[in-house]
């Protein structure tokens, strides 16, 4: 298992350094004026000294050594257009914490209410609660979420009479976002474990066991419900990483000082290093997430193993 | 020389020795063929029996027709079948919208018309003067430079109504009848034509007992919004108060019964001014509301709870200066509600909503599907190579894990700078990396029915490996792949939308429904002006549903396992 998961890291890094240089190479393609904030007043001395400033005259390759330099020794360097010269970690640390609190919490939230809404709509297949069930994934899956956010908040907060914009002091303020986040992936962990136990139901040891006389509830919970869960166990791990990138609707809608929308502000303030800094945790987070969840999948269910070839079982 | 045997028993003879032993045996002498019986044989005898594609795929003789159950089940499926036709009725609709009569175009700018009013006069004999040119014909008569055509709608109760006009601050007693003429073109609309020098207009009804004429101000505060909505519709029960001092205007304000008695300042529309405290007295005749004397220079009225704490917020929103004279309303057509005019209201720049949705409704699918199908083709394409043919799986799979994690904003940004922000951009780059996931999905399918049995006798038989992945691969997932192309759909309608809320969709007089949403919701905290937001969101609800349950029906339709 340690063998196979160094394996993975190593694979894993080669994957992120192609990346990085992707990226690098992509965001020296942006135009020059995006460096400045009053480009058309600027003499082409002047362009040259501050593009000089910012290392960006160097050769391409040179510039990328440099940064990987850097990123070896755990610097992310400074932003220079976000917050001009102010470093890099300093500034995402506080906003990865608030995005944080919001995406466990709603976690917290969703996971066992999905997983409950799930289990009920299989135990009344075909019957009103599923119904029900699926009309609401259905609902959630189909319509795109800025739409029904913009209902929460709107109706939210003039009918329970809540604060329509985030306040740090307030935990109140936190309801009506923590409510936006949960609703889709409350569907989606029902949606899944739905499918999973339909899957599960129908396979012959199930109908053996039955036959057989174990009583419903065993065969439900010892049986139907372990074996569907494995599945999603595998996504566990993923999606409480990246609680941290937090959610571009819900946090411009609340005014919520968080992680969602920083990456789309800064590639449009061609922030270079933040943009890369962003991209650099966001992807090792997403990798270190598959690994976590291929490995506690192993510790589940312990048919699946990863220390014999690939593909073995 | 003649042999016991004739010309055919020595061929089967011989045809089984090569059998038996392996090899082409001779049997020396004159039981073998001679050369001569070689060159009268039929050389058809020897050539291979050739391969007939249809006989070999036939796998019986049942009547079973793929496309014909998938027919059959999607028929069943009630619910998706009126989805469908929803659906197409959709489609369809948005191509003949335009070529309905009446229509606006989706970016014409409309202004009022600026020779005719038409005043609309409700049950609770509320006058609203509009603008728009509704008419459906010409204008009745042509009015001069100095008159203006009006043209008035009264409650059917009314009856023909009395109409009079005169000229500002001139006692009613005064007032010029006119006599209003029923419009041919419009139902229930009469018109007069008013000199431009008498512009204040009463209403009455034809029993006389009903009147609409400006003279006070009315004003109402809201509890929970504390907005100010101020009517100028004659609607005392009793006779209007005093006559004020000269110069000022009589106003009537209603404030919630928790604001005590209520404090007002009137000030000049000078900023800075702080204005003077006017007196409210309560109207004995209409209960809960006080009137006061404002005059007429200080209109920007504040309106104060008992103790000072909460005021109307809205100042200045009432013009009691003069509230009678009418006038054609000049500008835009902006932010009208629905009506029979605009079905769906105009927005702030009085562009029509309803040919916004329409035009917008074309873009959205047209990207849609366009979107669809090329991240269809390609990553159909490229995930049957992928799964395929191993030695490519490495390098897919790296190329992969890179481009998965490439953020679309980057490619958007990158894009929209090379390219202008057009339909065009969006879709290169929505399907710069789009096909990814999907490629992704069919290389993991292939390699699970990759090796199954019946794809080994295929390669074992020499079947070419085209023919195994267009036969044998492809129609195992075309469930599949049905289901990711219907929902890939209202997935590019929702990355519209989510570009244009990041700020990187397509330019207002491109209209899509992601820019009509997102405008919606710039305008939210307006409650009337909220049908901006309801109206384009419950049409693009309506749409992605519509897809994603034809999708998934279609795709349980398509599933082999179901065609029992």
């Amino acid at each position: 298992m340690l063998k196979y998961s160094l394996m993975r890291l190593a694979r894993s890094v080669l994957t992120l350094v192609i990346l990085i240089t992707v990226i690098f190479i992509l965001l020296r393609q942006m135009p020059v004026e995006g460096y400045f904030t009053n480009f058309e007043k600027m003499s082409p001395t002047a362009i040259d000294v501050g593009l000089r400033k910012l290392g960006l005259k160097d050769p391409l390759h040179i510039q990328i050594g440099r940064y990987f330099l850097k990123l070896l020794q755990g610097d992310f360097g400074v932003s220079f257009r976000y917050r001009v010269n102010y470093p890099i970690a300093q500034l995402i640390w506080p906003k990865m914490l608030v995005s944080m609190k919001f995406g466990l919490t709603s976690m917290v939230l969703s996971l066992p209410l999905g997983m409950a809404l799930g289990v009920l709509m299989v135990r009344g297949k075909g019957r009103l609660a599923d119904k029900l069930g699926n009309a609401y994934i259905v609902f959630i899956e189909a319509v795109p979420n800025a739409v029904y956010f913009i209902f929460i908040q709107l109706y939210g907060s003039s009918w329970f009479d809540l604060s329509i914009l985030y306040k740090a002091e307030e935990w109140t303020s936190m309801i009506l976002p923590v409510i936006s986040l949960a609703l889709p992936s409350i569907s989606g962990y029902a949606m899944w474990l739905r499918r999973y136990m339909v899957d599960e139901m129908n396979k012959d040891y199930i109908k053996l066991a039955r036959a057989k006389g174990v009583p419903s509830s065993a065969i439900w919970f010892r049986h139907v419900f372990r074996n569907s869960v494995v599945p999603m166990v595998n996504l566990i791990p993923g999606s409480l990483l990246l609680t941290i990138s937090g959610s571009i609707y819900v946090e411009s809608l609340y005014s919520v000082p968080g992680m969602g929308g920083l990456l789309v502000d800064v590639i449009k303030r061609q922030d270079n290093y933040m943009v890369l800094a962003l991209i650099v945790i966001f992807s090792s987070l997403s990798i270190l997430g598959l690994l976590l969840g291929d490995l506690l999948m192993g510790v589940v269910d312990p048919r699946i193993s990863f220390a014999k070839k690939e593909g073995s079982r | 020389m003649s042999s016991k045997y004739s010309l055919q028993e020595k061929l089967s003879r011989k045809l089984q020795n090569s059998v038996e032993s392996g090899v082409n045996a001779s049997f020396g002498g004159k039981d073998d063929l001679s050369a001569e019986e070689i060159t009268v044989l039929d050389p058809g005898l020897f050539a291979s029996a050739g391969y007939d594609e249809k006989e070999a795929e036939r796998g019986g003789y049942s009547n079973y027709s793929y496309w014909r159950s998938t027919v059959r089940m999607f028929m069943k499926n009630r619910m998706a079948v009126a989805m469908l036709a929803t659906m197409l009725a959709l489609l369809v609709f948005t191509f003949i919208q335009p070529l309905l009569p009446n229509q606006f175009k989706a970016n014409t700018v409309n202004y009022y018309a600026s020779d005719a009013v038409w005043i609309t006069v409700d049950e609770q004999a509320k006058m609203t003067v509009g603008g728009v040119k509704l008419t459906k014909g010409d204008y009745p008569v042509q009015p001069a430079r100095e008159e203006l055509i009006a043209y008035i709608r009264v409650p059917e109760s009314w009856g023909v109504p009395f109409v009079s006009v005169q000229a500002a601050g001139q006692e009613e007693a005064d007032a010029i009848p006119l006599e209003p003429v029923p419009d041919e073109n419009n139902e229930g609309w009469f018109y007069v034509v008013v000199p431009k020098e008498t512009p204040c207009m009463v209403v009455k009804s034809a029993n006389g007992e009903k009147t609409t004429f400006h003279k006070a101000a009315w004003i109402t505060v809201d509890e929970a919004t504390r907005g100010v909505t101020s009517s100028t519709v004659m609607l005392t029960a009793g006779p209007i108060v005093a006559d004020g001092p000269e110069g000022t205007v009589p106003v009537y304000v209603q404030t919630p019964a928790s604001w005590g008695a209520p404090k007002m300042t009137a000030a000049t529309i000078l900023r800075g001014d702080k204005g003077v405290e006017v007196q409210l007295t309560p109207d004995p005749a209409n209960e809960g509301w006080y009137y006061a004397f404002v005059p007429v220079d200080k209109v920007m009225l504040t309106i104060l709870s008992e103790d000072g704490s909460v005021k109307g917020a809205n100042k200045g929103v009432v013009r009691a200066a003069d509230p009678t004279e009418i006038k054609p309303v000049v500008g835009f057509i902006s932010n009208m509600k629905p009506d029979d005019i605009f079905w769906f209201g105009t927005n702030d720049i009085g562009q029509d909503l309803w040919a916004r949705m329409w035009a917008g409704t074309r873009t959205s699918l047209l990207i849609g599907i366009i979107v669809a199908a090329i991240n269809a083709f390609v990553g159909i394409v490229i995930g049957l190579l992928w799964g395929y043919i191993r030695k490519l799986d490495f390098i897919f799979t790296e190329l992969y894990n890179i481009v998965n994690n490439i953020p679309t904003t980057i490619i958007l940004i990158l894009a929209s700078y090379i390219m202008r922000p057009s339909i065009p951009t969006i879709i290169v780059a929505m399907c710069i990396t789009g096909w990814i996931s999907l490629a992704r999905f069919i290389r993991n399918l292939v390699i699970i029915i990759r090796d199954r049995d019946f794809n080994l006798a295929s390669r074992c038989l020499g079947t070419p490996t085209r023919r195994i992945v267009v036969k044998n691969l492809l129609p195992q997932m075309v469930s599949v792949i049905m289901l990711r192309m219907a929902l890939a759909i209202p997935g590019a309608i929702g990355s519209e939308v989510f570009l244009a809320y990041i700020g990187l969709g397509l330019p207002i007089d491109i209209p899509s429904l992601g820019n009509l949403v997102n405008k919606g919701r710039s305008l939210m905290m307006a409650p009337s002006l909220r049908y901006q937001l309801f109206i384009p969101a419950i049409i693009l609800s309506v749409i992605t549903i519509c897809f994603y349950l034809v999708g998934n029906a279609f795709a349980d339709a398509a599933d082999p396992k179901n065609h029992v």
